[in-house]
């Protein structure tokens, strides 16, 4: 699901510091920072960063790529691969009966431990990578972030992200935030104070 | 002047205790719209809100939790008349604003009331056949997105003038559990 796709599930955080300077060059440099690294042929089993928001294969952050009138918008791609313990263990019986046809000799349990790590640097760049990109967009006037995605685990990523490569504090916008935001000040007090009613029929309040 | 956040509040802690609010706002809105599904909207333009296919309720707490989901194609919506007078509250609800311009498809939690599975509908079509380019098309569906959450941070607001006033218990529940009371007398 995406903004270009035509159907979205968003969540929203208000933004709690504002940048000293949001400029162009402010954002080019963050998010070239903390920019997605490809681990297509790398022995690593996940890379977290920022790509283009029209294009998810650049990562140049030239200012039109992400400067949107009222917003600026980019994209989070998480790439992950994961080897499982049961193809490493199939893998390192044969390599440790080859050693010992070859020697004579079983290994020991250090020697077991690098072979296994030997075997996971050379397996891992052959499993194939799955790909999670969600859409980031920052209102600069309403000071509001939108995520295109829920749920805990994509919350977490995001958050993550941003921490690292902003420093700012949010705070997801949920029913009670946006009460506040909402309603004058002289009913705040109503609105903590406030407990659940009841549809119940025959019941009142 | 709007209303402060309390300073010493944790945020995750308020959140769960007033997680009523989500849930009433959603049986409000559903109510309110079967009486009248017209509300009062952005630009004094007035915006329409049908609940559609599902409304998700639920009941209990802690291990005695459990969910309902009352589907009604037709918008009969009897099982879940009986559910709300039964005190279950709504947690998720489907429904379609219409606007002036557009009209959307969404689903709607009361934890966060962040729109889920949002489809974009346009009264003209998005470029469908080309004429937008793709940066285009991405800008239109992003005002669609802004104008809808503006929509439902005002149905929101005049929730919470009613849920905040002396007129929530006095006339406004009162009003609600009227229109629920035939609807499940039958049943």
């Amino acid at each position: 699901m995406s903004f270009l796709k035509g159907t979205v599930t968003l969540t929203r955080y208000r933004l709690l510091e504002i940048p000293a300077e949001a400029t162009d060059e402010f954002f080019s440099e963050r998010l070239k920072l903390n920019s997605f690294v490809d681990i297509e042929n790398v022995p690593e089993e996940s890379s977290l960063g920022w790509v283009e928001i029209l294009n998810p294969l650049a990562t140049s952050f030239e200012p039109p790529s992400f400067r949107f009138g009222g917003f600026w918008g980019f994209q989070i791609r998480l790439d992950r691969r994961r080897l499982s313990a049961k193809i490493l263990n199939r893998y390192c019986l044969i390599e440790e009966a080859k050693i010992l046809a070859e020697t004579g000799q079983a290994l020991k349990a250090k020697a077991k431990k690098h072979l296994r790590e030997d075997l996971r640097g050379q397996l891992l760049p052959k499993v194939l990578l799955d790909t999670d990109l969600f859409e980031v967009l920052w209102f600069k006037k309403e000071n509001e972030i939108w995520i295109a995605g829920a749920g805990e685990k994509k919350r977490l990523i995001f958050e993550e992200l941003f921490d690292r490569t902003f420093g700012l504090r949010i705070r997801l916008i949920a029913p009670i935030s946006l009460a506040f935001e909402l309603i004058p000040k002289e009913l705040g007090s109503a609105l903590l104070k406030s407990q659940p009613s009841s549809f119940m029929i025959g019941e009142d309040g | 002047m709007p209303a402060e956040y309390p300073k010493d509040a944790v945020f995750i802690d308020l959140w769960q205790e007033k997680m009523f609010l989500g849930q009433e706002f959603l049986t409000w809105l559903w109510l309110a719209s079967e009486i009248d599904s017209r509300f009062p909207g952005p630009n004094d333009l007035d915006v329409e809100v049908r609940f559609e296919k599902k409304i998700v309720l639920e009941t209990g707490e802690g291990v005695a939790l459990h969910q309902i989901a009352c589907s009604s194609p037709d918008r009969d919506w009897s099982e879940a008349f009986l559910a709300v007078s039964l005190d279950k509250k709504i947690v998720k609800a489907y429904l379609t604003i219409f606007a002036m311009s557009f009209e959307c498809l969404l689903a709607l939690p009361a934890d966060t009331l962040n729109p889920q599975v949002l489809k974009l509908i346009k009264g003209e079509e998005f470029g469908a056949g080309g004429t937008l380019s793709r940066t285009g098309r991405f800008l239109g569906q992003v005002n669609l997105a802004l104008a809808v959450n503006g929509i439902i941070d005002r149905l929101f607001s005049q929730f919470l003038k009613i849920r905040l006033s002396a007129d929530w218990e006095a006339k406004e529940l009162p009003r609600l559990k009227a229109f629920i009371e035939p609807k499940v007398a039958n049943i």
